[in-house]
């Protein structure tokens, strides 16, 4: 969760303060609560025009706030919100949502055959959340050492790469991240074997490691100082970033998968105006939408392959989506546990 | 290095309990520099043509001085005068811009205080506050590496001697300022310096204090034969203290010379105003060599500067009487009473003579029987000896 | 006469018997005016956080229910106090440097011409105005592998290729700590000094005593104060401080202070991370009233 607020937070610049606005009840007014980057011009203004509405957006600074703002007013402060997938499950358990009626949805169908039925959205017949916007922790590499992509995270526990490689400071990615090179189904969901498996090859591969490094900026720092030949990766724009600073990076999905974010719509059980609501919904999932948001802000979207392709984004299908975890407070000791190793 | 004091045991017996009869004899030895340690009357310190400028301000002008073996010297002048400047030079504390400085023969001019065979009692005594009376005291033993038990008794018998025997395990902070003062004077006196210098010292301690360590000093200072250049700016302290006077005024050495000399024959203004009070009036020299004053001609003046044509005539208060009838061989000048003051043993008049009446004196009488029929407006006679006159040199007008 | 000042007397003494206690009460009442906000501001979330770390989480939720299990689980798990100590060690020997560097550097001031001193202090102080990540970017460009140390030592010679040594490394968290927290320990040593009656220098030396031996008896333990603040400053900002570790010290950079960030920040396992903090702070405290105690007994 937090590199998404992370990367979200790099790239509006650090203009994240949530606007307080004055809920007004209208029936010429939508109510937007979403990370910023999800409510650009380029759809937002023609929704608007068409529709005649006004549309007030209020930008989420972290997983936390929303759900506090969620369950504090049951939902009535906004009338459609945007989230991270992989919380769908706490604001259905909190009863902060409306399934969706995906026949008011004409758009739907251009969802992609890996959004269009999610199981992180589309749960028991039930479509809960909207796949808009995804992306990867893909494998970061030094495109002047490896003549070929690497083929599996195993290059960051190699011998030969000593000194030159480098893990992220969390404990969800780099358990996560551990789980899938050790070949276990299911990263979000491990059984204590599995665990004690992961902390073992985590305390191993501290004698390959560099260092952890702290967040997107360092990440990137570190990397383009310290000649580091490849890295666990928060981010498709960290790439962009390395270029920026002459390194020639590239990004590869590891033959063990790798993990990805996927942020969706969600419809608030307080909205004031359902039609107006499908009405953005849908204009959301709109080809045009999508290409619109992959080609400006570099995110993976759901509904325009072909702008993916030309981004790069073409392993969606490679991702193994975030999900919630309960054991938390056991992944935050065993990841103490491999630092203090 | 220098000789360690040595206590005389001898007086252990007649030990005091005043504080100020502390008994124990300390004298500087005259081992190591016994050759070079001048019988009293030589000549101990001289200065020659020593000045200091800061930042071209001459805070001491070009200025001898020479220090008798043995003596209380005082610098005696305002703040500013250059009195403190002195000392600083001589305890190595600045460097002069210009002259030198002997000491026993020796040239110490551009020797590190550390090296200087003087010690110096500062105004705010300067104890090391994380230190012990007793370790204070033995500072100047220690860093010169004389054995702990050495050190120990001697720095007993130099507190026995200021009076302060039970305080040796006190810290500055537990101790009054007379006892603070006394521990400085321990802690300077313990490494026998040929030359003591003190800066002020008494000027933080309150009057009953003050006098009693004015004793005190004074009888120490007569006890050890050290010699002591003590800086001041009460010229009664110094009257009290000293063997001899040096009055500074704007970096200038302006009279040296004994309390009575300078309080009698003031050699300048400055000096005449600067010690008590005094009846100051122009004088003119006329053509026979008698003076004229605005009170009277005098016949034969007694004195010195032969030469300059103007000079001040100065009388001291206390030297005027009101006698009943004219005194022969005085100069007597009737007058008006303008001002009656009484302070107990004295009264101050102030008068107005009659042909004179701008030039107005200050009387000091001893209170008696018959003061007290002097009142404002009274009529008087007043009379002094020409002989007590002082003259010193004026810039015609 | 006496008989009759007696009775005025003892009306004045009660009259300004009661003026005193009137103004006592007015002083006392101004003092809570004034102390109310930063109690409020400081206290207030200060008790919150104390009386969290006697709670528990279940489920995602703070269970207010009271509970020493923190705690224990800071005292029975050898994985927290293993970090813990090795915190204390690092934040020690970071506070030793610190103070090795700063004692000259703030002795040196204070024996300049006053009108250098308070330039060249400020330019010791400069720092402090700047962001502490640019700091830390920054310190970190110099010590890399491709960073100017580096690039220097080849170019000279020293070494004929990049070594990586400077960095991610124990000693590298002491260096970059040590380098950021210094003002902190130059500032109270140099105002320490300051406070030092210059008669006392002069006396000590028209004792007789070499400029060595006057810094040794004299000089050195009256700084003794503003050498126990400087370290005390230095070892709580070192000890507070879990972002340089992490920047800087690589594989080593594991400290208590990211301990209690993890319970926050990633576990949301808030009651943990207040026991830990709770600990902390007692620590400090414990620390500045050692140091206050000892510098009392030493009359300094």
């Amino acid at each position: 969760m937090e590199r998404r607020t992370f990367l979200k937070a790099s790239l509006s610049g650090g203009l994240l303060l949530a606007a307080p606005y004055i809920a007004r009840a209208s029936a010429n007014e939508l109510r937007i609560q979403t990370w910023e980057g999800y409510t650009e011009p380029e759809w937002l203004k023609p929704f608007e025009e068409k529709h005649n509405v006004v549309c007030r957006v209020a930008f989420t600074t972290s997983d936390d706030d929303l759900f506090t703002k969620a369950l504090a007013s049951k939902g009535a402060d906004f009338d459609v919100f945007a989230l991270n997938t992989s919380l769908v499950p706490r604001y259905v358990k909190a009863g902060l949502y409306q399934p969706l009626d995906r026949k008011k949805l004409p758009n739907y169908e251009n969802l992609a055959p890996v959004f269009h039925d999610n199981p992180l959205t589309f749960v028991d017949g039930e479509v809960r959340s909207l796949p808009f916007a995804w992306g990867s922790n893909p494998l970061i590499y030094d495109q002047n050492y490896f003549k070929t992509p690497p083929e599996s995270w195993g290059v960051l526990w190699d011998p030969k790469l000593n000194q030159q490689v480098m893990m992220v400071d969390d404990s969800i990615s780099a358990i996560s991240m551990t789980a899938l090179y050790l070949g276990f189904e299911d990263p979000f969901n491990l059984n204590s074997d599995q665990y004690d498996a992961i902390k073992k090859k985590l305390i191993e591969q501290k004698k390959v490691l560099l260092t952890y490094y702290a967040g997107f900026a360092d990440g990137v720092s570190l990397f383009a100082q310290n000649s580091v030949k490849a890295m666990y990766s928060m981010g498709e724009p960290q790439v962009k970033s390395l270029k920026d600073k002459g390194v020639n990076a590239a990004l590869t999905i590891p033959k063990e998968k790798a993990t990805g974010w996927l942020d969706g719509w969600m419809l608030s059980p307080g909205c004031r105006n359902v039609e107006l609501a499908y009405a953005w919904f849908d204009a959301c999932l709109a080809k045009d939408t999508g290409k619109s948001m992959t080609t400006k802000l570099g995110y993976g979207n759901t509904t325009d392959l072909a702008a993916n392709q030309a981004a790069g984004l073409t392993y969606a299908d490679k991702l193994v989506w975030y999900r919630m975890t309960d054991d938390l407070p056991l992944r935050t000791k065993l990841w103490n546990e491999v630092k203090n190793a | 290095m220098r000789a360690a004091v040595i206590a005389d045991p001898r007086t252990d017996t007649s030990r005091g309990t005043h504080p100020d009869t502390g008994p124990v004899f300390m004298r500087a030895s005259s081992g190591e520099r016994g050759d070079r340690t001048g019988s009293a009357g030589e000549n101990c310190l001289l200065l020659r043509a020593i000045s200091k400028t800061y930042g071209g301000e001459h805070a001491l002008h070009p200025t001898d001085l020479e220090v008798k073996n043995g003596e209380f010297l005082t610098i005696l002048g305002p703040s500013g005068s250059g009195k403190t400047t002195i000392l600083r030079l001589v305890g190595g504390f600045a460097r002069a811009s210009s002259g030198r400085i002997v000491l026993d023969g020796e040239d110490i001019t551009e020797l590190p205080s550390s090296k200087r065979p003087c010690n110096t009692v500062f105004q705010d005594y300067a104890l090391f506050p994380h230190k012990t009376a007793a370790d204070n005291v033995g500072y100047g033993l220690m860093v010169r590496g004389i054995p702990a038990q050495k050190t120990a008794a001697k720095v007993s018998e130099a507190l026995r001697f200021v009076g302060l025997e039970g305080m040796a395990r006190k810290y500055p902070s537990q101790l009054s300022g007379g006892q603070q003062q006394r521990v400085a004077l321990a802690r300077s006196l313990i490494c026998a310096p040929r030359v003591l210098l003190l800066d002020e010292p008494l000027s933080a301690l309150d009057a009953d204090m003050r006098r009693q360590m004015q004793h005190f000093l004074k009888r120490i200072q007569k006890e050890i034969r050290t010699t002591f250049i003590f800086v001041t700016h009460d010229q009664e302290e110094a009257i009290t203290l000293s063997d001899r006077i040096a009055v500074m005024n704007q970096g200038r050495l302006e009279q040296l010379g004994t309390p009575s000399e300078i309080y009698y024959r003031p050699a300048t203004h400055f000096v005449a105003t600067f010690l008590g009070d005094n009846n100051i009036m122009e004088a003119t020299v006329l053509t026979n060599g008698a003076l004229s004053l605005p009170v009277g001609p005098v016949e034969r003046p007694v004195f010195h500067g032969q030469g300059a044509q103007a000079f001040w005539a100065a009388i001291r208060p206390e030297r005027i009487s009101l006698p009943k009838e004219p005194v022969s061989g005085s100069i007597n000048i009737p007058a008006k009473v303008v001002d009656v003051a009484f302070s107990g043993a004295l009264t101050t008049l102030r008068i107005s003579p009659i042909d004179t009446p701008d030039h107005t004196f200050m009387v000091k009488l001893t209170s008696c029987r018959g003061t007290e029929e002097f009142t404002t407006g009274s009529s008087v006679l007043a009379a002094f000896d020409p002989a007590d006159l002082s003259f010193f040199p004026r810039k015609p007008s | 006469m006496i008989s009759t000042a007696a009775p005025n007397e003892s009306a004045k003494q009660t009259w300004s018997g009661i003026y005193t206690t009137r103004a006592r009460a007015a002083r006392a009442g101004l003092f809570v005016l004034v102390a109310l906000v930063p109690s409020v501001l400081v206290l207030l979330p200060t008790l919150t956080f104390v009386a969290n770390s006697f709670f528990v989480v279940d489920n995602g939720e703070i269970v207010k229910t009271f509970t020493l299990s923190n705690y224990a689980t800071f005292f029975r798990d050898a994985e927290y106090w293993n970090v813990f100590i090795n915190t204390l060690w690092l934040c020690f020997q970071v506070a030793l440097a610190s103070l090795i560097l700063a004692y000259p550097i703030a002795w040196f001031i204070w024996r300049l011409p006053e009108r250098y001193r308070y330039g060249l202090l400020f330019l010791i102080i400069l720092p402090l105005f700047m962001s502490y990540v640019v700091k830390l970017f920054a310190i970190r460009s110099i010590l890399g592998l491709d960073g100017f140390l580096n690039q220097f030592l080849v170019f000279t010679g020293f070494i004929d290729r990049p070594y990586m040594a400077f960095l991610f490394s124990r000693n590298a968290i002491i260096a970059a700590q040590t380098i950021m927290f210094l003002p902190y320990m130059v500032l109270p040593i140099f105002l320490n000094l300051e406070r030092i009656p210059p008669s006392l220098i002069q006396a000590s030396s028209d004792l007789g005593a070499s400029a060595g031996t006057t810094f040794r008896h004299i000089v050195l333990p009256l700084s003794l104060p503003g050498v126990a603040g400087g370290l005390v400053f230095v070892f709580i900002m070192s000890l507070g401080d879990y972002i340089t570790p992490q920047m800087v010290g690589g594989m080593t950079g594991h400290t208590f202070g990211r301990v209690v960030w993890s319970q926050f920040g990633v576990t949301y396992d808030w009651p943990l991370g207040a026991a830990f903090g709770v600990v902390l702070v007692l620590i400090c405290t414990t620390l500045v009233a050692g140091v206050g105690l000892l510098s009392r007994q030493r009359r300094i």
